[in-house]
């Protein structure tokens, strides 16, 4: 049992740390798969793929990387109903996700060699 | 908790946030609480906004934790106070005004935005002096067609959103540019700084230009296009070309310069083009006719890649690579793709994990180094074949006229080129 609780710290531990950038990535490629998106979206759009994200992480995610030229929000506000600030990934994005997916590929292809496995 | 609540708590734990970024964010999160709002009609507000990150949680990660130190401090005050009710509700008065200012900033911002069109159309040529428009420009609602003189013209870089962009040679000195799509949907701005024009597509909404046509002058030394979604088609143009889409394709044709492609999910086809280098996650590479050198990457595209007049290197991850005809040396790298290569004029290296390799160096052989974990490896020489073959398996069966055992060696003819085939427990098979 010892072992069991020491594990799963550690585990929550190492999730919060690999969790952050693999977010960065996923918040990429929704957007690059939907073109543009807003903060609720993508909320929804993360959970219903298996990736639960609380607004306490994605606003200040979706903040640091329009801060860093990843992504361009804009705000529309429609005839009826309320405004929505859109995000699209910017020219730079498109370049960041392009090299991230790129890096992820070959890093779960790492694994798969390392663990032995041919596929 | 209701919204208003809410809100307040949390402009007040970002204090220290610079105004505008902050009430940008309060804003986004009202947005937030009213799709909650319409989304949910069944459940009250309260319960909504009870179930978000708290406040100063939010704030601590939008600020790296300095928010949340400022709001336990002010928190701290506040307790200490005995009309802290009062002074909370003055401060809420203020902030109503100072959000007042924020919506009125954004409306402007808004309105400028909406302006900035028909601005740079206006101050066009105070920005670009002799390079501004000539007669004859149009400005529709739904389309933008501008000439620049293609003097002190080096390079041009275009950016946009979806439309479908063609490049094609200016059959006079000028460069020429026209943007068509919806109405109120074509909105660029135009940029010339040290010879380069840049040519930037604006958001217009929801909404974009469909179509983008790019004429070069051939004068131009380089040219840069970048999309989001829509394709790129390139043809007849003889400037070194730098090519950047997420998910549209790129097509090259009959382009004489120094050829650099990247997309994401879009595929790449390029026939009789100069130099190569192209770089996808998931699309598929096919070049053929390539004068000089050609090289691409992809993670879990296929390659193809034939006649290449220089070196020719392909590699990805999970897809399938093949050089078909290289004056020069041949490099392939796969993972779980087969690797095929046949025709190469220079030295051969393939390296794979679980994907088979076909080496078919009937016509020339040039020395070849072969590494494989599980994919097994077959390779065909010339019937005249003076080279030295080396191979070893671990578990993988072998299959070599006159050689045996899971490691050895042989000499064919004079010996001379090295062959050179490891794998851990792929089938190994040489013929000449």
């Amino acid at each position: 049992m010892d072992e069991m609780d020491a594990a799963m710290a550690l585990v929550d531990k190492w999730r919060s740390q690999s969790r952050k950038g693999f977010l960065d990535l996923c918040a990429l490629s929704l957007l690059a798969s939907r073109d543009e998106s807003y903060g609720l979206d993508m909320m929804e759009a993360l959970a219903q793929a298996g990736l639960e994200v609380s607004e306490g992480t994605l606003y200040p995610l979706l903040a640091r990387m329009t801060r860093e030229g990843s992504l361009s929000p804009s705000w529309t506000t429609p005839e009826t109903g309320h405004p929505r600030k859109y995000y699209r990934l910017s020219p730079t994005g498109q370049l960041v996700l392009a090299a991230m997916r790129e890096e992820f590929d070959r890093n779960v292809a790492a694994l798969r060699r390392i663990e032995g496995g041919t596929r | 908790m209701t919204a208003r609540e809410y809100l307040e708590a949390l402009r007040s734990a970002l204090a220290s946030m610079e105004s505008g970024e902050r009430d940008d964010f309060i804003k986004e999160m009202e947005s937030h609480i009213d799709e909650l709002k319409d989304r949910h009609p069944e459940k009250g507000e309260e319960e909504l906004v009870d179930a978000l990150t708290p406040p100063d949680a939010l704030a601590a990660e939008l600020t790296g934790g300095k928010g949340a130190r400022d709001r336990q401090e002010s928190g701290g005050r506040e307790r200490d106070g005995e009309d802290s009710g009062f002074r909370s509700s003055r401060r809420s008065r203020a902030e109503k005004l100072s959000g007042l200012g924020g919506r009125l900033r954004d409306a402007l911002q808004t309105l400028g935005e909406k302006l900035e069109g028909l601005d740079i159309d206006l101050n066009l040529d105070l920005d670009l002096g002799p390079l501004g428009p000539k007669e004859g420009d149009r400005y529709g609602d739904g389309e933008i067609e501008k000439v620049f003189p293609a003097d002190g013209l080096d390079s041009l870089r275009l950016e946009v959103f979806s439309g479908e962009v063609r490049v094609l040679p200016s059959a006079v000195a000028e460069a020429r540019f026209v943007a068509r799509g919806a109405r109120g949907a074509v909105n660029f701005t135009f940029e010339l700084d040290s010879g380069e024009l840049a040519i930037v597509e604006r958001s217009a909404g929801r909404h974009a230009a469909e179509e983008i046509r790019l004429e070069l002058p051939e004068t131009l030394v380089r040219a840069r296009v970048a999309t989001k979604s829509g394709d790129i088609a390139v043809e007849g143009v003889a400037c070194a070309l730098e090519l950047n889409s997420a998910s549209g394709d790129v097509e090259v044709k009959a382009c004489t310069g120094a050829l650099s492609i990247e997309t994401i999910s879009g595929d790449v086809n390029a026939e009789e083009v100069g130099t190569l280098a192209v770089r996808t996650a998931s699309g598929d590479v096919s070049a053929s006719g390539v004068t000089g050198s050609a090289a691409a990457r992809s993670a879990s595209g296929d390659i193809e890649i034939e006649r290449v007049g220089g070196d020719a290197a392909g590699e990805s991850a999970s897809g399938s690579v093949s050089i078909d005809t290289c004056a020069g040396r041949a490099a392939a790298r796969a993972i779980s793709g087969d690797v095929s290569v046949s025709g190469a004029g220079g030295r051969v290296t393939i390296g794979a994990s679980s994907g088979s390799v076909e080496l078919d160096c009937s016509r020339s052989f040039k020395g070849a180094e072969i590494s494989t974990v599980s994919g097994n490896v077959y390779v065909e020489l010339p019937p005249d074949v003076d080279a030295e073959l080396e191979w070893s398996t671990v578990s993988g069966g072998v299959s070599i006229e006159g050689g045996r055992g899971k490691r050895g060696s042989l000499a064919l003819g004079a010996g001379g080129q090295e062959l050179v085939i490891k794998t851990a427990s792929g089938d190994i098979g040489v013929d000449w």
